[in-house]
């Protein structure tokens, strides 16, 4: 976790191009928490049946750890949404973002409960990926 | 989720795995299981492509810390004894229904 799950309309992304817009959301959120990179999940739905609202091009259904505040969620949305409009043919504007939240206990990861955003744990568990 | 080219026979050890853990462990209530095997290049980890199972259970609750804790282990270490991979490749994780009266898990990677 986090686990981003994006549903993409056919046309806006091509599958070769998946890996750097996953790489681009891994930025992002990495960025934005200090999370390592090897924690965050992109899977990705092409919306074959076209049930995505006629407005939204892209639907990001991001389920990251409860915790993150007001301000880091918005930053979240802003750059993913820039940054998925950079590397497709939607708009920032089409590009939603739906944020969920799990509680750090109910997730295990590398063998391991997460640990809780801000907590002692924490510290040792973002230098996983130095 | 689980990815693509896990074998059925690793399928079926892994589901009969899931329900005897959650029998053991909560009490026997009856089990759905639901499999998305993601194909190549729809999955991607840190950026690069994903070997990563995403078990998603949804139980029973209240759950204490505890009880959590030595389920998600426990689907851990038969995980990696099954198919060999490691604990890096598997995330698990639980959501409590109160009142749910079948215990739902899916895999998917």
């Amino acid at each position: 976790m986090p686990f981003y799950h994006a549903i993409v309309r056919p046309e806006v992304l091509a599958p070769a191009d998946r890996e750097a817009l996953s790489k681009d959301v891994t930025n992002v959120h990495c960025d934005v928490t200090g999370a390592p990179r090897t924690f965050v999940h992109v899977l990705y739905t092409v919306d074959d049946a076209n049930r995505l609202p006629d407005d939204i091009d892209v639907l990001y259904r991001a389920n990251i750890r409860s915790g993150r505040t007001t301000e880091q969620k918005a930053e979240l949305t802003t750059r993913l949404q820039n940054a998925t409009a950079e590397r497709t043919s939607a708009s920032a504007s089409r590009v939603a973002i739906h944020i969920e939240e799990t509680e750090a206990s109910f997730v295990m990861e590398g063998g391991s409960l997460l640990p809780e955003p801000g907590s002692p744990e924490e510290e040792a568990w973002k230098a996983l990926d130095t | 989720m689980q990815a693509e080219g896990t074998a059925a026979q690793q399928q079926s050890e892994l589901e009969q795995a899931l329900r005897s853990n959650h029998a053991a462990q909560l009490g026997g209530a009856e089990v759905d299981i639901s499999w998305r095997l993601v194909e190549s290049g729809q999955m991607f980890t840190g950026g690069s492509p994903s070997s990563s199972s995403v078990i998603a259970c949804t139980i029973n609750g209240p759950t204490t810390l505890t009880q959590r804790e030595t389920y998600m282990r426990s689907i851990c270490d038969f995980w990696t004894d099954i198919t060999g991979c490691t604990d890096h490749e598997i995330v698990v994780s639980i959501s409590e229904v109160l009142d749910l009266s079948t215990s739902h898990e899916s895999a998917n990677s």
